[in-house]
């Protein structure tokens, strides 16, 4: 049997789930699903991709972008990063606005509608705060994800051994 | 009747439906607003309802903490609930003393 396999979780030290925690990273909530933490790994998943989504939805792709029109970078995109679909989304956003000469679009008079249409106020505000929640939420679940024990380690080291199998002939009492 | 007064009376009825629709612009604007939405492409429009997008917010960052913290998840509803009021108090709270502060300054 497999020294370290078999001791105590306390004496093992964390796990290094590096592997899982770049799946977190690429999509909320796979890291715990490969570790084996079903449940843990389904809640949040939903919850952080609700959180996302909502704060697209509620701004518009508008919200996740890395510069501001002045080239400036924009701080709120560190915790939007933390979750990696929010790169493809910036880099959309920038190929759309690269088509206006590197700004964001403007309502035309010729009845065209825009690539998109970018947020203000409370809707920019709410769209931004959303998804960089979501980031920053997602690096919660990643950092836990690196020190988690796999569910099938905690089980081995918490599982009570078997019985012996009675022997053939042996007397049952 | 003559024509004109039938013609008055129409533009009268008219000037006041007007002015009955007046006071409803946003549901018109709303609906047109609506036709033309694409999600994820324009902000939805929703903006005089962006309090109650908070709620959902406190909600979901109750529920990744605890879930984060908690060993046994059958314990997750009763301490992510209890840590969503506790928020929302806080949150309350630190209002009111902002508007306190604000109209006392």
């Amino acid at each position: 049997m497999d020294p370290v396999a078999s001791s105590p979780i306390s004496q093992r030290g964390p796990a290094w789930n590096l592997p899982a925690a770049i799946a977190g990273w690429v999509l909320p909530g796979l890291g715990h699903l490969l570790i084996g933490d079903l449940l843990r790994g389904l809640i949040l998943a939903t919850a952080i991709t609700l959180l996302w989504l909502a704060g697209l939805l509620v701004g518009g792709i508008g919200v996740i972008q890395a510069r501001d029109a002045q080239g400036g970078f924009r701080p709120w995109f560190l915790g939007q990063m933390l979750i990696a679909p929010s790169l493809a989304i910036e880099y959309t956003h920038d190929s759309y606005r690269a088509q206006y000469g590197g700004t964001d679009p403007l309502p035309s008079d010729d009845g065209k509608l825009p690539a998109y249409t970018p947020s203000y106020a409370r809707l920019h505000e709410i769209g931004t705060l959303y998804t960089a929640l979501a980031g920053l939420l997602n690096l919660l679940a990643i950092v836990d994800v690196i020190y988690r024990q796999p569910k099938a380690a905690t089980i081995d080291a918490t599982a009570k051994p078997d019985p012996p199998e009675p022997q053939a002939g042996a007397e049952v009492t | 009747m003559t024509w004109f007064d039938v013609s008055s009376s129409i533009f009268g009825a008219a000037v006041h439906m007007g002015g009955v629709l007046s006071h409803i612009p946003d549901r018109t604007s709303n609906m047109f607003g609506l036709l033309a939405y694409r999600p994820f492409l324009d902000p939805a429009p929703i903006d005089r309802y962006w309090l109650w997008l908070l709620p959902p917010l406190i909600v979901i960052v109750a529920v990744v903490y605890r879930v984060i913290k908690t060993d046994d998840l059958r314990r997750l509803p009763g301490s992510a609930g209890y840590l969503a009021f506790q928020i929302a108090l806080f949150m309350i709270v630190a209002s009111v003393g902002l508007y306190i502060i604000l109209r006392l300054g």
